[in-house]
């Protein structure tokens, strides 16, 4: 058997084998991470401005989310984004293969446990690419150390490289610099090696310091460690083990060589290892898929994306998908449902939980101002659509979404001025110029604006009749909008799902009236089963004039009265019985389902 | 041994050759124009430096001409004596450094020009020239302003910063990157002593800090007896005393595309802080129950206390909360007020005044009128307007816009005002300077020139509570940042007045 690996087999072997992982690497966020990808993408806008270049020296480490967002900027696109995270991925392994057959280290599974790390990294969606770089920059950093022998050399581009590094990528340089600790340990026998060691642990402490007394306005405790921490606790530590992954394995490894007395370490590519390193990797793969990747997230940030989009249908499936609760994911399947026309027909078929459904609460975060803005718009709440496209600028910094929300609620306000400002900062981008270069012959010859039909409809629900709004007791200001524009369909619904959700009959009676106006053909469904109960409450006749109740409503609801009746006063074995046939009627909302807030 | 040296050095013809093309080109650039054709439309430039008077210590007004043109000469002229030219290809005219100072040398007091000329299709042409003055009173050195977002609930970076008005030089006082990204505010300086300086830190590091004879304070202004700390600052010109006012603020959104924000009190007083003492007083007259009392501004001798006043009303009636300019007499001597009397009566005209500053000489109060409120700068019927303490007339200089004009700041010399406007965009908050001759007229503002002219184009943050100052203000962040964990003083409140 083992003459059947010839020399040859093993080198096309070892090719093969890496070709199928890194294709895996590229299918899994292909197919399983691409709306994590894209989200990141929104939530950055990379320019060709200078002003903008400028920014990335504000601070030591700023500069590695220069070439990220530089990427991250065709995160667009699913087969892009795959690709360049599984080039960074293969950068990283080449490095990796590098600094460890220079160490006499030559095992493939050891190079691609990093790559296995990365996976697990970036299947955060807050995860930054340019994290990724810094590492890169600082394997880079200790590969060319690694090719002096000379101590004067090593020892003069230690110190230049390692400032630049430290400028390039801030704290992730003190990897740099253990690596380099590590190489004068393990790697050159040197009798002068503890000058060679003492000199960048000197730099590595004192340069900071320097630096935030006298180069940055910059806080001691980002001068050393910055750009940690980046986001939550758990990840961090995901983080680390990627340095630490080297340094335990170059040590390791190197120890075991010693006492070995071998030049070279290799492990031998026979089907045991290979075997053994498949199941390594196998289980890697699963772990990262297992505990990393999120995949109520992906669905979520699909969701979000269909929405972008406009891809409505593509939402409604997505919510479909999601498993349990979630009030972005009801609060955009709502939304979804308004728009291809169901929400009155079949609100209750998806999950509701009260009227936080039908949006997200103000709250001075990241979050609910990047994903909360969208209903204003849509519902023609033209001010509150910019003050929270504007939060979410704040709270994120500048990106595409809040950007374009930003330039088009201004020139529906015909705030034209405002709006070239921000068309100013898109038209520095790749993606988004073509966008810009439309609106921005709105703002240079305003009459163009009249053949844009969706805008111009919305500046014809514009609201002149000022009302408030506040941040402490909100509201979509349904009422306000339909007293000014009672032709704004999506106001009605809105309030009318309210009204449903909030479990208030009397403001739904109140208001079915407005059916006729608004051009319905006939009662929707949702509506109809609330009729049916606000008629039976009040015992009077609310259907609207013209209107019928379907026979088949009118049968649905005997058949609940029945089979409610069947279960006497138990309310939970009602719940029960009646959930398979009655799950998604009003009637099983009215009376089984809890609200989470009035 | 002879050294090597570079050809094109040693070659003497050479460098003749370069030096004769170089002359040529300059020449026949000085022919072309000297054959313009004259317009007679007035050029567009950006910002709008044309017939306003200038300090004579301000940097360089850099310009772009807003004509489509192939090339551009700018030819600054004093009377008809050529000071130098700039050529640009596409438009904008960067005038250097060393040139525009001889030029405010030798120009200081008198008016110069700029001609400006264009070549379109091969053929120069020449507008009309633009007519500047510089002024002999010159302008404090420095500005101090916060650049913010123009934004609503949540910020991200805000600093303090200070600009040398006499060059481009920008340097913070203090950037919230260096204090966990809290919000900071109301920077105020005493008689635009550059040496005396305070502002508030919210949130973390919650305080306010007060910059005086080289050393920092942290205090803690707020009282049990109070509404709360201390909010917009006075300093007495002594500098011993500091008014502040003491608000509960509401913040709510407006539904109309021309309005944003609304900012209002529900509750304020007028409190004076007392710096030897820590302790803090009032008096019923400034701190009514009926009544909202804010934006405190001591006289410029120190005896009268200007405040604004209002009729306490329901938020929900915040279109009825108007403002009048009030004044009561201080005696510093005894740490005592006296009367209150009515300086103008706003609300009778259905006007409200905010931010009332006396002139460092004396002679003048200038304000913002509204329709309602106070927080002028979320209104953009907001205009400033002149108050002349000796004759008690009252004028709306000709400096405002459509858009808001807000908060404002005499220079030392009271020759000068720099005041905070939104009529570039509606939005976005810029310092705007105008002149104020012996005749107490008003030159045409200009905004605060940078060195890319295009810069206000792009730039995303407001320029907040423009205050001058004499001098540099001789703190950084890395400074204030060390005295961020100092414990707060905690200020009395006292009832001695």
């Amino acid at each position: 058997m083992q003459r059947f690996l010839t020399e040859k087999i093993i080198r096309y072997s070892k090719w093969i084998f890496l070709c199928v992982l890194f294709l895996a690497f590229y299918f899994y966020f292909f197919s399983f991470n691409k709306f994590h990808l894209f989200y990141l993408e929104q939530t950055q806008l990379f320019r060709f401005s200078a002003d903008y270049f400028q920014t990335f020296f504000e601070k030591p480490g700023d500069f590695i989310f220069y070439p990220g967002e530089f990427l991250s900027q065709f995160f667009v696109t699913p087969i892009l984004s795959a690709g360049i995270v599984t080039l960074i991925a293969g950068i990283t392994y080449l490095l990796t293969h590098l600094i460890f057959k220079k160490l006499g280290i030559s095992a493939q599974l050891w190079n691609f446990i990093p790559v296995l790390l990365l996976a697990a990294l970036q299947s955060d969606h807050q995860y930054k690419t340019g994290l990724t770089i810094g590492i890169i920059l600082a394997l880079l950093f200790g590969l060319i150390y690694l090719q002096f022998q000379n101590n004067l050399f090593r020892r003069v581009f230690g110190f230049w490289a390692w400032l630049l590094l430290y400028q390039l990528s801030g704290g992730l340089a003190f990897f740099g610099t253990l690596l380099v600790i590590l190489f004068e340990l393990v790697y050159f026998d040197s009798k002068k090696r503890w000058i060679n060691i003492l000199l960048p642990t000197a730099v590595s402490i004192g340069f900071p310091l320097i630096a935030w007394r006298f180069f940055y306005f910059i806080t001691f405790r980002d001068a050393w460690l910055y750009p940690f921490p980046f986001w939550g606790a758990s990840q961090i530590i995901l983080f680390a083990a990627l340095p630490i992954y080297y340094l335990v394995i170059i040590s390791g490894f190197s120890v075991y060589k010693k006492i070995r007395k071998l030049e070279i370490l290799e492990f031998p590519w026979n089907f045991k290892t290979i075997l053994a390193a498949s199941l390594v990797v196998i289980a890697g793969i699963v772990l990262v898929k297992a505990k990393a990747y999120d995949p109520k997230t992906e669905i979520l940030l699909g969701m979000d994306h269909c929405i972008q989009e406009e891809n409505w249908n593509g939402a409604i499936q997505l919510s479909k998908t999601y498993p349990g609760s979630n009030q972005l994911i009801t609060y955009y399947t709502n939304l979804a449902l308004y728009k291809t026309g169901q929400m009155s027909e079949r609100m209750f078929d998806f999950r509701q939980n009260g009227v936080n459904g039908l949006r997200l609460e103000w709250k001075r975060n990241e979050v609910a101002p990047f994903f909360g803005g969208e209903i204003y718009y849509h519902l023609n709440y033209m001010n509150e659509a910019y003050r929270w496209a504007f939060e979410s600028m704040e709270a994120k910094g500048l990106n595409p979404r809040s950007l374009k929300r930003l330039v088009l609620t201004s020139l529906i306000n015909r705030h034209n001025e405002i709006a070239s400002k921000y068309l100013a900062k898109l038209d520095q981008t790749l993606y988004y110029r073509e966008w810009a270069t439309k609106y921005k012959t709105y703002v240079s010859d305003t009459t163009q604006m009249i053949h844009d039909t969706d805008l111009i409809s919305r500046r014809k629900l514009l609201i002149k009749n000022d009302f408030i709004s506040n941040a402490i007791d909100y509201n979509l200001g349904l009422t306000e909008l339909l007293n000014e524009h009672p032709e704004n369909r999506m106001a009605f619904e809105y309030r009318m799902a309210a009204f449903l959700l909030n479990k208030d009959i009397a403001g739904f009676a109140a208001n079915i009236n407005r059916l006729k106006d608004l051009g319905y053909r006939h009662i929707p469904v949702n509506y109809e089963e609330a009729l049916l109960f606000c008629m039976t409450y009040f015992k009077k006749d609310l259907v609207p004039e013209g209107y019928t109740i379907r026979p088949a409503t009118i049968q649905r609801k005997n058949d609940y009265i029945a089979q409610l009746s069947k279960c006497g006063g138990d309310r939970e074995l009602a719940a029960r019985s009646l959930y398979p046939q009655f799950g998604k009627t009003y009637w099983y909302y009215l009376h089984f389902i809890e609200q989470s807030q009035k | 041994m002879k050294h090597f040296r570079p050809v094109i050095l040693n070659n003497r013809f050479l460098r003749d050759s370069i030096l004769l093309v170089v002359l040529l080109v300059l020449s026949s650039c000085s022919d072309d124009i000297s054959r313009s054709k004259m317009l007679d439309q007035n050029v567009v430039i950006y910002p709008d430096y044309s017939g306003t008077t200038i300090p004579c210590n301000i940097a360089p007004l850099n310009f772009v001409i807003k004509v489509p043109a192939e090339k551009y000469v700018a030819v600054y002229l004093l009377g008809a004596k050529e000071q130098f030219r700039v050529s640009s290809g596409d438009g904008i005219i960067a005038v250097p450094s060393g040139k525009w100072k001889s030029l405010l040398k030798e120009a200081k007091g008198q008016e110069f020009s700029i001609d400006i000329h264009v070549k379109k299709e091969g053929e120069w042409l020449k507008y009309p020239s633009i007519t500047n003055k510089i002024s002999g009173d010159s302008i404090d050195g420095y500005l101090v302003y916060r650049l913010i977002d123009p934004g609503f609930e949540t910020w991200n970076k805000m600093g303090i910063y200070q600009r040398n008005l006499s060059t481009f030089k920008e340097t913070p006082i203090m950037e919230n990157t260096m204090s966990d990204g809290n919000c900071m505010n109301c920077h105020s300086f005493c008689m635009n002593n550059n040496n005396t300086m305070l502002f508030h830190m919210r949130a973390d590091h919650a305080g306010t800090y007060i910059y005086k004879n080289g050393e920092i304070e942290k205090l803690d202004t707020k009282t049990d007896s109070t509404l709360g700390p201390g909010v917009y600052p006075s300093w007495h010109p002594d500098g011993n005393y500091i008014a502040f006012s003491t608000n509960r603020i509401v913040q709510t959104f407006h539904a109309i595309p021309d309005k944003k924000i609304e900012v209002l009190d529900t509750l304020s007083d007028v409190i004076v802080y007392d710096l030897q003492a820590h302790s803090i007083s009032t008096v019923p007259a400034i701190s009514s129950k009926g009544r909202l009392e804010t934006f405190p501004t001591w006289s410029a001798d120190g005896i009268s206390l200007y405040f604004c006043s209002a009729k306490s009303v329901s938020p929900k009636e915040y279109k009825n909360i108007r403002y009048d300019l009030l004044r009561i007499s201080f005696d510093p001597e005894k740490n005592s007020f006296g009367s209150v009397d009515t300086v103008y009566k706003a609300a009778e005209i259905g006007k409200s005044v905010s931010f009332p500053r006396i002139s460092p000489d004396g002679k003048f109060a200038m304000f913002c009128l509204s329709d309602y409120g106070n927080f002028s700068i979320w209104h953009p019927e907001s205009d400033i307007y002149l108050l002349n303490l000796e004759t008690k007339e009252i004028s709306k200089p000709d400096i405002n816009s459509e858009q808001t004009e807000s908060y404002h700041t005499w220079s030392s010399n009271s020759r000068w005002l720099v005041f905070s406007s939104r009529r570039l965009d509606g939005l976005y908050t810029r310092p705007y300077f105008s002149h104020l001759d012996k005749d107490g007229n008003f030159s045409k503002p200009f905004i605060l020139p940078q060195e890319d002219p295009l810069f206000y184009d792009r730039f995303l943050k407001s320029f907040n509570i423009p205050e001058l100052v004499r001098s540099i203000v001789n703190l950084d962040p890395r400074i204030i940042s060390g005295e961020l964990n100092q414990k707060p003083i905690k200020v009395k409140f006292s009832s001695k007045f």
